[in-house]
């Protein structure tokens, strides 16, 4: 303390005499745990959706994992994506991860008997809504993935056409629609698992092993240099890649 | 505490550095637009509540909200809030105050609900006098409306954010007069305004997603120069290495 009320403070009035730079730090691509987080959501729901885990009675046991992983750790993965500078990514990972928080604790309500939910299979308004506007926020983010790949566009899309299904199913109360939203999640999950795995596997093997079929050929080549990071090998995690 | 009790020390013009101090500089980062996210849960939550006091969906009365606050409460409450403190990192003035602000209203509602939800409180339908409720919304749309006029700033505003504040912030005035009421005209009519405001919420939200996404203008700015508005033009040249890792490369996901 001592060291610091002894010096003036440091005040500088010119701008011209600050000297000014863009820092850009690297970072793990959050993707690869948004993708994987997101799969988890979409597969856990779309079999149980699907009418495979035995209604109310298998969810009590699946939401946990979908609240935590599904959820919180999906949301984690869209804040890191606005320092991966990800527009698409914080948007689609961030609302997907709060809406399996939140249905993760409604199941904590039932489980709890704060709430009597629904009958399966005989629809449900208030999620049927809600399944609205998730559908329109992942149709949107679809079309922003599309400026870099159309496979990753058809991915979000059938994510998209999941949701835009299962809020059909649950408003018109259709048992029917609810099973083949459910298996239209099971589809986009296998989807967001590759985009996952090609995220992970490429940074790590340094080239391509599983192409995004992106816009730019060079990027789809297997074998091709992907990333050549800026790092020091021998030096600290942060400062060189991995730990 | 040193730079009140002591005169500042001259800076050499040369290199921003004062006698026995480290170099002195300003660093700037990129990040990707926050406000979409926080849209996002606006939207949702707004458009769910909006319709359904509408009575264009479900049932009349307190039972409904039951079953939706904690989407609510999650997505418009926690998801947003998050995005209007990463705003501050993105050097938003009206998206780090309103998004965190109505961030922690959704929270609140949801507690509301939840206290309702577990007989902790009686949630009385919109036919009966709320003022302790109503008046939550004096502070929520005096700020929303102070962010409109924001959002006319020539620098930095565009008229689909200006719509956004102007109609919530108008639209909570007329909802805390039909709580204060008991009035449901005046409630519908609010409703109304909430809805034009999730609308041009998504559209302030899928604007600025699909501009950093594509680099160039594919929804129309809204702001005051032409170019900002012609589908297609690029307005933004970000700084990055292109075979960096995300973060130093712009839009890996």
């Amino acid at each position: 303390m001592s060291a610091l009320t002894d010096q003036p403070a440091t005040v500088v009035r010119d701008r011209e005499m600050l000297e000014t730079s863009i820092f850009l730090q690297p970072i793990a691509a959050p993707a690869v745990l948004g993708y994987f987080a997101g799969a988890t959501g979409f597969l856990l729901f779309g079999v149980w959706f699907a009418g495979e885990l035995g209604g109310a009675k298998g969810a009590g046991v699946l939401f946990p994992f979908l609240l935590l992983f599904a959820g919180i750790g999906q949301f984690c993965a869209g804040l890191w994506s606005y320092r991966a500078r990800n527009a698409a990514g914080a948007s689609l990972f961030g609302v997907w991860g709060g809406f399996w928080m939140a249905y993760g604790f409604l199941w904590l309500m039932a489980t709890a008997h704060v709430l009597t939910l629904p009958v399966f299979g005989h629809g449900f308004q208030p999620l049927g809504q809600w399944f609205i506007y998730m559908a329109v926020i992942t149709w949107t983010t679809a079309f922003a993935t599309l400026a870099r790949s159309p496979f990753q566009f058809v991915s979000h899309a059938v994510a998209a056409a999941a949701a835009t299904i299962a809020c059909a199913g649950l408003i018109a109360g259709s048992a029917g629609w609810e099973h083949v939203a459910g298996w239209v999640f099971v589809a986009a999950s296998a989807l967001f698992i590759y985009h996952g795995m090609a995220y992970m596997l490429n940074a790590l093997f340094g080239m391509v092993v599983l192409p995004h079929f992106s816009w730019r050929g060079e990027e789809n080549k297997l074998g091709a240099t992907p990333l050549v990071p800026i790092e020091v090998p021998e030096a600290e995690p942060g400062v060189r890649v991995g730990q | 505490m040193a730079a009140i009790s002591h005169p500042s020390s001259s800076v050499t013009p040369t290199n921003g550095r004062a006698a026995g101090r480290p170099r002195m500089g300003v660093f700037l980062q990129p990040i990707a637009p926050p406000v979409t996210l926080g849209l996002w849960g606006f939207f949702g939550s707004t458009m769910v509540i909006s319709t359904w006091i509408l009575g264009w969906w479900g049932h009349p009365g307190p039972k409904d909200p039951g079953y939706f606050f904690i989407f609510n409460a999650v997505i418009g409450g926690v998801v947003q809030f998050s995005a209007g403190l990463w705003s501050f990192k993105a050097r938003d003035y009206v998206a780090s105050a309103l998004l965190t602000m109505w961030g922690t209203f959704w929270v609140g509602w949801g507690i509301v609900q939840a206290l309702g939800a577990t007989h902790g409180i009686t949630i009385p339908p919109f036919t009966t006098p709320q003022p302790a409720f109503a008046i939550w919304f004096i502070p929520l749309g005096i700020f929303t409306f102070v962010g409109s006029v924001a959002a006319l700033s020539p620098r930095h505003g565009n008229l689909p954010l200006w719509l956004l504040l102007f109609t919530v912030g108008v639209g909570s005035w007329l909802f805390c007069i039909g709580l204060w009421l008991g009035n449901t005209t005046w409630i519908d009519v609010a409703a109304w305004f909430f809805i034009v405001g999730a609308c041009a919420a998504w559209y302030v939200g899928a604007m600025t997603m699909l501009h950093s996404a594509w680099r160039r203008v594919i929804l129309p700015l809204g702001r005051y120069n032409r170019a900002s508005n012609v589908p297609g033009r690029q307005l933004e040249h970000p700084t990055e290495y292109a075979l960096g890792q995300p973060g130093v490369r712009q839009g890996a996901l």
